[in-house]
């Protein structure tokens, strides 16, 4: 893969990865893969790009008062944990059951990004501007919708936690982000609203990368004139991301997205 | 509490560092190119951790304790996760 390319790739995978809440990982990886980029060396590549992506789209998003940060932190205990398990054992798996792993993984994102339903929390007239952002104490805030304000509370704290687990693992064993695993448990399993997990998630994948690419660079496996290609590309494609997240329609996002990760999911397993 | 558009700007700052170092990355050739790659991963990687240790204080100081206690729990996975990684 010549570099234009991979500009170009990280620089899509990033816009789609954080409009989604979905992080970039999950579909750079298999692009690179596919293009003949060993797993071991792609894996990284892609947490750079969703730490790129993370930190690209949080100015805009702490603006808009989107974030939970206390669901974030609370959450992702248990994800970076599992992460730092998931990137020790990784070196060790083979490159051939890395394939079907993220094959697996595709298809998996695919299925949920497609059956994720619409809004569970609807405005309340009471609430005001006064209101948005996080109760302090507790897992709820309220967050701005169009003309309205939405409160929510997060619930089945303990279902959540351990969904958060897996998606740590599968990061830190195959280089993707587990945001495609950690919006869809926030939503439907936690029942926070969607541009809240997905807002929330972007800000906790930067932080299970930041985790998993330190085992990563103290294992030889991040070329750096490669990963600061991604970096520049993802950073630019987490603002456009972060952008397009609050004017384009989260189920339409969904449905293109589960679209290519079908199509991604497939050919890795084929090719595995 | 501190202003979330504090930590905003901030994170801003470090959008523009970050970019700027892929950028130096990616076109200076020889040993400072590489500086600048590593300098950008390492900017990368300690953005979030910051960002958990401002919120961490931030809580402190709204008397937030048990979300404080959650934040520092995450502080330590995370240095014991650069533990295992620099070991």
């Amino acid at each position: 893969m010549n570099p234009v390319e991979l500009a170009f790739a990280a620089l899509v995978t990033a816009t789609l990865g954080s409009l989604g809440g979905l992080g970039g990982a999950v579909l750079l990886v298999p692009v690179l893969v596919v293009a003949g980029v060993e797993p071991r060396l792609a894996a990284p590549l892609g947490l750079i790009s969703v730490a790129a992506g993370s930190l690209a789209a949080a100015p805009r998003q702490l603006t808009d008062r989107v974030v939970n940060h206390r669901i974030g932190v609370s959450l992702e205990i248990a994800a970076s944990a599992a992460a730092l398990v998931g990137a020790v054992v990784s070196g060790v798996v083979s490159e051939r059951l890395l394939s079907v792993v993220l094959g697996v993984v595709a298809l998996a994102a695919a299925v949920v990004g497609a059956r994720r339903k619409g809004m569970r929390n609807k405005p309340d007239p009471a609430l005001s501007a006064a209101d948005l952002g996080e109760r302090p104490g507790t897992l709820a805030g309220v967050y701005p919708l169009d003309d309205g304000f939405v409160p929510y509370q997060a619930k089945r704290v303990p279902l959540g936690l351990l969904g958060m687990g897996a998606a740590g693992l599968i990061a830190g064993l195959s280089g993707v982000s587990g945001g495609f695993i950690k919006t869809p448990v926030t939503t439907e399993v936690m029942h926070v609203p969607v541009k809240v997990a997905a807002a929330t998630t972007t800000f906790t994948v930067g932080i299970t990368s930041a985790v998993a690419l330190l085992v990563f660079a103290s294992q030889g496996r991040v070329v750096p004139s490669d990963a600061a290609l991604v970096a520049g590309a993802s950073l630019v494609g987490g603002v456009i991301g972060a952008r397009l997240q609050s004017v384009l329609s989260p189920p339409v996002v969904r449905l293109v997205l589960a679209g290519l990760l079908a199509v991604v999911g497939v050919v890795l397993l084929v090719r595995a | 509490m501190n202003d979330l558009r504090v930590l905003a700007s901030i994170l801003r700052v470090g959008v523009v560092v970050a970019f700027a170092l892929a950028l130096a990355g990616t076109f200076v050739p020889g040993p400072v190119g590489i500086a600048a790659a590593v300098a950008c991963i390492a900017v990368l990687v300690t953005a979030p951790v910051l960002r958990v240790g401002w919120l961490t204080v931030d809580w402190i100081r709204d008397g937030d304790r048990w979300f404080a206690l959650l934040g520092g729990a995450l502080l330590l996975v995370l240095a014991t996760g650069a533990v295992v990684a620099l070991r």
